[in-house]
């Protein structure tokens, strides 16, 4: 409600208000008022003066000192309690004896003097000035009140995108006994990121990441990554496909200054085997709790969303774990985290809390990043996860606990696919394959189940049968790692062979039988060394086919080993 | 903080003085606007004064890479402290920047 306030003459209607007991002044000065081109209404006392402001909403208040009923300084403090944090100029008329009050009359809210008999100009220059300092007062308290407006429409934003970015990172999550953290809200603020599910064969993933940019840009980031991961795990993607998905998505999606620094981890309770893939967070912790080593994982490869995936030529690392490692990932915020003197918690910080059997290292690191923090401002920008590679948990037995009804009318089809060596090397044929069983016959409830036998099936076939790698590599300490270094080079190297997948399915009387017939063209292997396999070799590799066999009606291997047939059968309950 | 450039001939030299974090974010943007203009076939990072460098940092050095485009060798970092080149190598930057 700003004032236009010409140079010259005032604005028609701006309201000067006159209080004053004396007839002869309050006419005098009103008149003069009149003559410089203000409205002007009048008041006889402090009380009427204060009855006059609030009905007329003068812009400038001459009040008189000494007054009879109440005085200029009780009308003043009235009206300025009124006004609150509004200005309006009040200038006291002194005079003669009034003048001892001068002091008393600026304490409570008076703005200026003006002294008696007046003076035209001085009366006029005056209230020009004291106008001019309500209209940049006003001005003012216009403009924080925008502030303020627009600090509150902010504020709401961040708690929106903070609540968006909780929920995009919740959905899908699934708890598991393996996986313990911390997440603070200050962290989740800052695009930190957890996911956790299981594959259908029984895998445990777990990403953790870290955006640049932190409330309603990470959010938006955060959306396609977890339902790429949630997405892909579910349907039984590798973590390196996963990856790679969400680099690819985040590389056309982000600005070229933001990215998405991450590890996926995937534990397989059958292989007892832990896959890493590092992508830019810091140093990573494998600790085993029985013989107290530390194994420190080094982040190998680009954070996500910066290169395509054909650059990023994602490195993964295997490594052989038992029911006694335990991995401590963490964020940035854990190892930057200051004491007092201004020195970060660090990698030491971590290692040092790192303990033996009995006592948890997961509550001793927080218990130390607390007292390191000491009295400090709360950073509390911790993510901290810790994964057990416990494998005896009943929480791998099941986590899926859907009614076995299919809707679908069991009917004949078989579908059949190839894949050469060429398209073996860069894609794994599982996951798809699995899928369009499942579009075909709506076999979902089972999925977990089939998918477990291709999988397995397929990897034999490959492994063995294409690659000829001899499974006993399994056997040794850090076996498995030079089992998958020396898979990769060899799957490089392949220059011929393909592997057929053969689906059949025909109606039985309350449900359906699946036919799983999987076919290499490699060199066979010997049919009694996989029987021997599967009875004295229950720890690693055999333990797949023993576990087919368990979920399966029959398995029969034929052409010298180069082909598996495994029936599952379904029924409708 | 502060950020500092000059360009010689096809060269644009950028130190980075004290903390490289987001409030560098301005001044960094103007040193990188003058790469199209001036034909700036190299960019050097100088980092022998910079205390620390946060992943807003490494933002920015990415939008300098996006200016400079693909190859690895036209853009190096030199003089990094040990602990801000552990933070560089952290997230493996050595594959998309010279580091020395």
């Amino acid at each position: 409600m700003g004032i236009t306030q010409p140079k010259s003459a005032p604005n028609a209607a701006t309201k000067a208000l006159v209080v004053d007991d004396s007839m002869s002044q309050r006419l005098l000065l009103s008149h003069m008022l009149e003559e410089l081109g203000y409205e002007v209404c009048s008041a006889k006392n402090g009380e009427e003066g204060v009855e006059q402001f609030k009905s007329e909403r003068p812009d400038i208040i001459f009040m008189d000192v000494e007054m009879p009923i109440l005085d200029g300084i009780g009308a003043t403090r009235a009206i300025r309690k009124i006004l609150g944090d509004e200005f309006i100029p009040i200038i006291f008329v002194t005079g003669g004896s009034s003048e001892k009050y001068l002091d008393e009359c600026i304490k409570i809210g008076g703005d200026d003097f003006i002294k008696k008999p007046f003076n035209a100009t001085i009366l006029s220059a005056k209230t020009r000035s004291l106008l001019r300092i309500k209209q940049l007062y006003n001005e003012q308290i216009e403009q924080k009140r925008e502030i303020e407006l627009f600090k509150e429409e902010e504020d709401r934003e961040h708690e929106t995108a903070a609540e968006l970015y909780e929920n995009i990172v919740k959905a899908g999550f699934m708890e598991s006994p393996n996986v313990r953290h911390m997440l603070s809200p200050m962290a989740l603020f800052n695009g930190d990121l957890l996911l956790v599910s299981y594959t259908p064969a029984n895998k445990l993933n777990v990403l953790l990441g870290d955006f640049t940019g932190h409330g309603i840009t990470a959010s938006v980031a955060a959306a396609p990554a977890s339902e790429i991961f949630y997405g892909m795990t579910s349907k039984g993607f590798d973590i390196r496909e996963i990856i790679e998905e969400i680099n690819t998505k985040l590389n056309r999606l982000l600005p070229a200054h933001m990215f998405l620094a991450a590890t996926a981890v995937c534990l397989d309770r059958e292989n007892h085997n832990l896959s890493i893939i590092t992508c830019g967070l810091p140093d990573h912790f494998l600790f085993n709790k029985e013989t107290c080593t530390i194994k420190t994982l080094v982040s190998k490869n680009l954070p996500l969303g910066i290169v395509s995936s054909k650059d990023l030529n994602v490195q993964q690392d295997h490594i052989e774990v038992t029911s006694q490692h335990r991995l401590f990932m963490f964020t940035d915020g854990v190892i930057e985290t200051e004491n007092a003197a201004g020195e970060p918690f660090d990698f030491d910080g971590v290692t040092k809390c790192l303990s033996p059997m009995g006592i948890s290292s997961f509550d001793l690191i927080l218990k130390s990043l607390e007292e390191h923090q000491g009295a400090q401002c709360q950073q509390d920008d911790i993510t901290l996860v810790r994964l057990t590679c416990d494998f005896d948990h009943e929480k791998w037995d099941v986590h899926e606990d859907v009614s076995k009804h299919i809707d679908m009318e069991p009917s004949n089809w078989k579908f059949s696919s190839t894949m050469d060596y060429n398209t073996l090397k860069r894609l794994n044929p599982v996951p798809t394959m699995v899928n369009s069983l499942m579009e075909i016959q709506g076999l979902l409830p089972y999925r977990e189940s089939i998918f477990l036998v291709v999988t397995e099936l397929f990897i034999n076939s490959l492994d063995h049968g294409l690659l000829g790698l001899d499974s006993a590599l399994k056997n040794t300490p850090d076996g498995f790692a030079k089992f998958f270094e020396l898979k990769h080079d060899r799957l490089d190297a392949l220059t011929t062979g393909d592997i057929k997948l053969i689906f059949s399915h025909r109606p039985l009387k309350k449900g359906g039988e699946l036919s799983i017939r999987i076919q290499d063209t490699g060199n066979g292997f010997n049919e009694e060394a996989i029987i021997s396999e599967i009875i004295n070799n229950e720890q690693y590799s055999g333990r797949g086919i023993k576990l087919i066999r368990q979920i399966c009606d029959s398995l029969e291997y034929s052409d010298g080993g180069r082909r598996a047939t495994a029936i599952f059968t379904w029924e409708n309950e | 903080m502060s950020v500092t450039s000059s360009i010689s001939g096809e060269k644009l030299t950028i130190n980075i003085a004290g903390r490289f974090d987001f409030s560098s974010h301005k001044d960094f943007r103007a040193a990188i606007n003058s790469i199209e203009t001036n034909h700036v076939n190299h960019a050097c990072v100088d980092m022998r004064t910079t205390e620390y460098v946060d992943s807003s940092a490494l933002g920015m050095l990415l939008m300098l890479k996006n200016k400079m485009g693909d190859s690895k060798e036209s853009i190096s970092i030199i003089n990094a402290k040990p602990e801000v080149k552990k933070i560089l190598e952290i997230a493996n930057f050595g594959q998309l920047f010279t580091l020395s």
